[in-house]
């Protein structure tokens, strides 16, 4: 066969990543690594997030500044052409970014898995409207006859085309 | 239970010129004596979705009790990065109508497409051969010719022609492999079959081989499964005096139909749920100081409508499924960071 991108360690999900990987370099990039200049103790660190954006990164922000050990959580998009985030976590009291970031995505998890029972729940059981969309056409066809304009398929000789 | 509306600390303020209060501070440490660390219970308590309306094309629902952050992670991933399939690649035979080869691929290319998504894969890689499980191949062949013995004076090219208006209809799925069996029942079609591409006149002829991908949004709008995916918070009017009986009417007419109504000579505030929250009211002096607008921070009303691809009520789902493999892939990299970081430091 032809030749095949390099598979990313999640590609047993069908993973929408391997679009996205760049078509001109045979590059490939870590999904996760830490930016020099950490704490040795990992209290402090930088996270790279390679092919996540704001959609996880400020979920993500959100949820480690929920934790009580944290100091400090920010996250940044560093170029809009580089298709990664940086991460930063600060704990207090030594403590291990590195367990707070495991224990985030567990309860980010946690939460995601939450909304969505929660969702089809409701979906299933709540009394909500059901109704059909407008007809978009009758619609426009109508407020064209109030005008006085002629609809096509009403009389002979109207035609859009 | 949920929390109460009044809770000020719910309040997005809408002022005169400017927003108030638009950070949420519950977070551990903001509150002395008060615990607002991470808490799955407490989360479960006050969370509230309940859907409000369903059509074919859309939902509206209620998302109470999360941060703003979870509500644009959800919104974002609908639109960016729920897959869905559409034509990718086309091998133009023939095109002497007028549009140009380029134009009319980039039309085709943008036709919402009725195929279950989650029945294909994506290809491995942008430069692998098509496969029965990857690729969906439809065939767009068209010629126009003059109808025979129609009236001279006749002006109507549908009663001249043959074929002088080419369809999204008339695009014809190709099977290969397994998949006639694999689609028996809901063959691969377009979503309306009444979307115009292309005029012919006669003698012009289009014939396309088209070659259709699972993709994300992210990539192209025109696997974007959503037309529109968005959410507006709930708007709350709180009256901090009574209005006097010869304003009343004024007042109420400061908002759209059905948010204030006037019962036994008070003001009553019905259904915020309507406002606009356009700030008329705060224009006039007699009422600025007597009411106060206000949005609820984690009360989102989604609404959400399909392009055709998925039900309305999937998409939630779907994208939460995307939201879980996220972290899971940041999860495995975190495991592989550390299994190799032995070496490294």
């Amino acid at each position: 066969m032809s030749d095949e991108a390099p598979q990313q360690s999640t590609s047993k999900l069908d993973n929408a990543g391997t679009l996205l990987q760049s078509v001109s370099t045979s590059m490939t990039h870590e999904k996760v690594s830490i930016l020099p200049g950490h704490e040795p103790d990992y209290s402090a660190c930088t996270f790279c997030l390679w092919q996540e954006d704001h959609t996880l990164g400020n979920a993500l922000r959100w949820i480690i500044m929920k934790d009580p050990d944290v100091e400090f959580c920010g996250y940044t998009a560093p170029h809009p052409s580089e298709p990664k985030i940086h991460l930063r976590i600060q704990m207090y009291d030594g403590l291990s970014a590195v367990d707070c970031l495991r224990k985030a995505l567990s309860n980010l998890r946690d939460l995601f898995t939450t909304v969505d029972k929660s969702y089809k729940h409701s979906l299933n059981n709540d009394n909500y409207i059901r109704e059909q969309d407008v007809d978009v056409r009758a619609a426009v066809d109508e407020t064209l006859r109030q005008r006085g304009f002629p609809v096509e398929g009403d009389e002979e000789g109207m035609d859009l085309s | 239970m949920s929390r109460s509306l009044d809770d000020t600390r719910r309040h997005v303020q809408v002022l005169p010129e400017r927003i108030g209060a638009v950070a949420g501070s519950e977070f551990p440490g903001h509150y002395p004596g008060e615990d607002h660390s991470w808490n799955l219970q407490k989360f479960k308590e006050n969370l509230i979705t309940s859907v409000q309306r369903l059509t074919p094309s859309t939902v509206e629902f209620d998302l109470v009790g999360v941060d703003a952050s979870i509500a644009n992670a959800l919104r974002r991933v609908m639109i960016a990065e729920v897959p869905t399939i559409a034509i990718e690649e086309i091998y133009v035979w023939n095109n002497t109508s007028i549009m140009q080869d380029e134009v009319l691929c980039h039309r085709v290319g943008l036709v919402p497409l009725k195929i279950d998504p989650r029945s294909l894969k994506y290809r491995p890689s942008p430069h692998s051969a098509p496969h029965e499980t990857d690729t969906i191949v439809f065939d767009l062949s068209v010629r126009c010719d003059r109808k025979p013995g129609v009236d001279k004076s006749e002006k109507d090219p549908k009663k001249l022609y043959y074929d002088s208006n080419v369809f999204t209809g008339m695009m014809k799925w190709s099977p290969s492999g397994d998949q006639s069996k694999k689609y028996k029942g809901k063959n691969p079609k377009p979503v309306d079959k009444d979307i115009l591409l292309c005029k012919l006149r006669p003698g012009q002829q289009i014939d396309l081989h088209c070659f259709a991908r699972k993709g994300v949004g992210m990539d192209h709008a025109k696997f974007s499964p959503v037309a529109t995916a968005s959410y507006r918070l709930l708007p709350h009017i709180i009256l901090r005096e009574p209005i006097p009986i010869e304003h009343q009417e004024k007042f109420k007419n400061c908002f759209p139909e059905g948010v204030v109504e006037i019962e036994n000579d008070q003001v009553v505030i019905k259904n915020p749920r309507k406002d606009t929250v356009s700030r008329e009211v705060l224009r006039h002096p007699e009422f600025s100081d007597k009411v106060s607008l206000n949005r609820i921070r984690d009360h989102f009303i989604f609404n959400v409508e399909s392009t055709g691809q998925y039900n309305p009520e999937e998409l939630v789902p779907e994208a939460i499924k995307i939201l879980l493999n996220k972290i899971t892939a940041v999860e495995e990299g975190l495991d592989k960071l550390f299994a190799t970081e032995g070496q490294v430091a």
